[in-house]
């Protein structure tokens, strides 16, 4: 403990030269900045700076790569919540309430709630990494492919009924999702699915084209042309601009409850913020005293999943720094950097580079304040963006979701892709069919099917691994409590068919 | 206005490097930054663009195991400018893997020269009692099941080292394919599968640090960044030889001059102390070779593990 | 449209999707649950659409549901064939014209053809948004963050 707390204080040293606080600050503004551009999410923008760490020393290397990618996230939270442009992934869940907040008038108090929600959940999630990363790492090699899959089974129960409306609408809409995930290489086999032998599909769907799509692009095409859809964007009022006290109260429990789910889910390797998003949104509404809001605009809706992703993502950097194993691609990158700097990444890392370990990890604590600094003041100038005419407003975003969509991969096809991914998102929206489901499935799919077989492939077909492991165990059990509820809740709903109406029946999704 | 002003000063900076030049070289690579490929490149490309006197600029063309990238070499013009940093995976093993490839080798490209051999590493984890291969292979002819073993996906060079592995030793192995390295390294460090092979720039890290066990190395020599482990030969467990190399190829009409010129400016880059010293320390051991050379060397690769892939049904739709 | 028609439209596209997906799922290995080829979780996937198809497009329902003014007014409104046609037909011409043009092509016809389809744009105002834009993605994306499109691509 002592001894943790005194190289704390050895980090913040090293945080706060100033050379190392230049990069860090410069990091961080970057990634807010491109953030905000629909569609540039953090992996293109670290790989574009790359070059630029080739003359400069490993530690403000790694502070301004990290520094980009959490700023990236702050950025990313104002596209979803203003346009219904969710850049990061993660921010597909956010859109769900945000936007129909700003639809209100009151995007401004949504950017201040995702601000305080993600400020909260990072820095407690720092102090999880400082503490308790031996233990995380322990925990972490329990989770085996049998563990992983009992894990998305559980997400996807309780993800897929938390649409609004019909729940048999949200499985359906999860199914799809699903289908979605399941384009391209099996692993298991080699096999390619669903790729009609087109080379841009054989490595499956990408996220990010999906939800640009779903979201951006199917909302531009279902208000396109109608005033009365467009209203919303030019409504700015600046007193709505704070959040009032009264809606601090009610985030504040979301904000907690969306930091526990995300520390929790940051334990367990393989699940990734997207999957912790939903579930945080999931835990609101089905504890939320009228669920029926959520979707209208419930503030709790916005600040659980953004708390959810943001410890998520620190937690996430455990793995990362403590064995060398990168999360996902962005941490690949960032190792990427520090081995073309000639320095392993490994377990040894903490005590052969102490000042790169606990160097970065006083500067996501400064970073984090510093975007709340920033992002804080701004808040009323990206409000106003909305104040740019609609028939400005939509070309120029259509053509920043291309050239975003094009960079995460530099494929062209990508970006035919989100134009096909609008058309039936628009169809989906135009049907009253829920469209976030799709995202939640396409998610857990793939992992759910590749470590379920990988977990009966090692079991040589031995289904009974799933309960005789306790974690599974615990998961499968709380699965089944889920399902049983719902069909208690839809047959006692099919007896009295007038309380459907009243419990959810808004069927609305923008 | 504090924002914009950085954003312009931050797009001055990084356009001048471009814009200084206008001999700007593609070195196309086809996977996702952060990869053990892309790593190589970005050192590589630091320093050929001194020896080129111009940009040598990483792209990367992910996806279809390595076919997009490879088209969109095959289509750019032939002038020694755009060039395909390539693993053995897209150039020597795919064509046998793949019924239906929409390149050919032969046809599209020419050969620049190798620039890394990249053998692969046998590993396990601290908790596994065997101390060497000898012992690993032992102890899965005795095991009640096969012993599950990690890859990074079916007819990567992971997985065709471990048919080989079975194949020289009557080894009981399961292969447990995963998607890349990273999910296969956390699952043999937690003990769901017992050992994997990996190219030893992706484990050297967890090696030294003393979470995995180096077994054997699968080839003829001891590699320079694990002296200390033996290879499988010396361990007596002869024809497993894997080198995940990465090579250089341009597109087939390409001048032989041209070839000629950019092959010793490759040569002369990876013999530069600084880059030598960073691929090795990289885990990848820095070989130049000659373009002819490098041509005997995808033959005779495309030749092993077309061999390889017929004997065990290895196949992809 | 009623929430009846809508429902059952989306019955139909589901049911009809589960069918071809279930076909398609055929024709690769199915294998047993314990032992899944690559074929057996589409199937199942294929089965879940049908099945839910069939429970959203003939299940009971009780009454037409409440919706909010402004919502109605945007869905019942008269199709924007304009609108849907040049989003469209921008995004398509970013990828034609990113493949055989550059950058500045691509950008340029894509944000006018986008823009027109708004009804407020006239071909002036349209064709100004565009060429703004493409300075700006000269600068930033060309230039700046040395986006991997060249900003002309010839041939």
């Amino acid at each position: 403990m002592h001894q943790t707390l005194s190289d704390l204080w050895f980090g913040f040293g090293v945080a706060l030269q100033p050379t190392h606080l230049m990069w860090s600050v410069f990091g961080v503004l970057v990634g807010n900045l491109i953030g905000v551009l629909p569609g540039m999410g953090a992996l293109t923008t670290i790989s574009i700076l790359l070059p630029l760490t080739y003359v400069i020393a490993p530690v403000p290397a790694i502070l301004m790569l990290a520094g980009i990618f959490y700023g990236s996230q702050y950025g990313g939270a104002i596209g979803a919540i203003l346009l219904n442009l969710p850049s990061h992934p993660p921010h597909a869940v956010t859109c769900l309430d945000g936007y129909p907040m700003t639809r209100q008038g009151k995007g401004g108090t949504a950017l201040g709630i995702t601000m305080m929600s993600s400020f909260f959940a990072a820095s407690f999630g720092i102090v999880v990494m400082i503490f308790l990363s031996p233990l995380l790492v322990r925990v972490a090699f329990k989770f085996g492919p049998t563990e992983i899959s009992a894990i998305m089974l559980l997400g996807l129960l309780a993800g897929g009924t938390m649409a609004r409306g019909s729940p048999l609408k949200g499985v359906a809409m999860t199914a799809f999702g699903l289908l979605c995930g399941v384009v391209g290489t099996d692993v298991n086999s080699g096999t390619s699915r669903f790729s009609f032998g087109l080379a841009g599909l054989s490595d499956g769907v990408e996220l990010g084209a999906l939800c640009m799509g779903l979201f951006g692009v199917a909302d531009f095409l279902v208000s396109v042309g109608k005033e009365s859809a467009q209203v919303g964007h030019a409504r700015v009022r600046m007193r709505d601009m704070r959040p009032s006290r009264a809606e601090i109260r009610q985030a504040m429990p979301a904000m907690l409850r969306g930091t526990l789910v995300g520390t929790l889910f940051g334990a367990m390797p393989g699940t990734g913020p997207t999957i912790t998003t939903f579930i945080a949104y999931a835990l609101e509404r089905r504890i939320a005293r009228k669920p029926e809001r959520f979707g209208h605009g419930a503030i709790e809706g916005v600040a659980s999943p953004e708390a959810a992703s943001h410890s998520k993502t620190q937690i996430d950097f455990i793995p990362t720094m403590s064995l060398g194993i990168p999360g996902d691609a962005v941490m690949a990158l960032i190792l990427g950097a520090l081995i073309l700097k000639g320095i392993q990444p490994g377990p040894q890392l903490i005590t052969e580079h102490p000042d790169i370990f606990w160097g970065l990890i006083a500067s996501f604590w400064i970073g984090n304040v510093l975007l709340v600094l920033l992002n804080v003041p701004m808040i009323g100038v990206w409000v106003k963006l909305l104040q740019v005419p609609y028939k400005y407003l939509f070309p120029s975003a259509i053509f920043f979701i291309c050239v975003g969509v094009f960079s995460s991969h530099n494929a062209l096809f990508d970006v035919g892709m989100v134009g096909v991914a609008g058309v039936i998102g628009a169809v989906f929206i135009a049907l009253d069919f829920p469209v976030s489901p799709v995202v939640l499935g396409y998610v857990l799919g793939p992992m759910l099917e590749e470590n379920f077989r990988r977990a009966l492939l090692i079991s040589r077909g031995d289904l009974s691994v799933f309960i005789q492991r306790p974690i599974s165990a615990t998961f499968v059990t709380i699965s089944a409590l889920v399902l049983l509820f719902q069909i208690v809740a839809y047959l006692r709903r099919l007896r009295r068919p007038a309380a459907a109406l009243s419990s959810g029946e808004f069927v609305t999704e923008e | 206005m504090m924002r914009r002003s950085l954003l312009v000063a931050c797009a001055m900076m990084l356009s001048q490097a471009a814009l200084a030049q206008e001999g700007v070289t593609r070195l196309v690579v086809s996977f996702p930054p952060g990869g053990p490929v892309d790593t190589v490149a970005r050192a590589l490309a630091e320093q050929l663009s001194h020896e080129l006197g111009g940009t040598v600029l990483v792209v990367n063309k992910p996806g279809a195991n390595g076919a997009i990238a490879a088209q969109e070499v095959a289509q750019s013009k032939p002038d020694g400018t755009t060039l395909w940093l390539s693993s053995v995976g897209a150039v020597a093993i795919n064509p046998s893997l793949y019924p239906h490839l929409a390149y050919n080798m032969a046809r599209d490209f020419t050969p620049v020269g190798r620039v890394v051999n990249n053998v692969e590493v046998l590993v396990t984890n601290d908790a596994n009692p065997a101390k060497d291969a000898a012992a690993f292979v032992a102890a899965s002819k005795v095991a009640k099941e096969p012993t599950p073993m990690g890859s990074t996906g079916v007819g990567s060079v992971p997985h065709l080292a471990i048919e080989q592995l079975a194949e020289a030793t009557g080894a009981r192995l399961l292969h447990v394919p995963y998607k890349g390295a990273a999910p296969a390294n956390t699952d043999l460090l937690g003990g769901q599968i017992s050992g994997m092979f990996g190219d030893i720039a992706g484990l050297v890290g967890l090696i030294h640090g003393g979470k995995l066990r180096a077994l054997g190395v699968a080839a003829p020599t001891r590699s320079p960044v694990l002296p200390g482990v033996k290879t499988l030969a010396e361990q007596g467990i002869q024809g497993v030889d894997t080198n995940n190399w990465y090579g250089l190829f341009a597109p087939a009409k390409t001048p032989a001059a041209k070839v000629a010129s950019l092959n010793l400016a490759v040569t002369k880059a990876l013999n530069t102390p600084a880059l030598h010293d960073k691929l090795q320390a990289l885990g990848s051991d820095p070989a130049p070779s000659t373009p002819a050379e490098l041509a005997a060397l995808l033959a005779a690769d495309t030749a092993k593990w077309g061999r390889l892939i017929k004997a065990k049904h290895i196949r992809i739709q | 449209m009623s929430r009846m028609d809508k429902d059952h439209i989306g019955a139909a596209l589901l049911i009809g999707l589960g069918l071809a997906v279930s076909y398609i799922g055929f024709g690769y290995r199915i294998g047993t649950l314990t032992r899944m080829g690559a074929g057996y979780f589409p199937v199942v996937l294929g089965i879940l659409l049908i099945a839910t198809g069939a429970g959203i497009g003939f299940a009971p329902r009780a009454a037409a549901p409440r919706r909010s003014q402004a919502v109605a007014e945007v869905r019942d409104g008269q199709p924007a064939w304009r609108g849907w046609l040049c989003i469209l037909a921008g995004i398509g011409a970013f990828v034609v014209l990113g493949t055989y043009g550059g950058l500045v092509p691509a950008t340029l016809a894509s944000v006018f053809i986008t823009a027109m389809g708004d009804r407020n744009n006239s071909v002036g105002s349209a064709a100004l948004l565009a060429g703004a834009m493409t300075v700006l993605a000269t600068v930033l994306f060309g230039w700046a963050l040395q986006l991997q499109l060249p900003l002309f691509a010839w041939g």
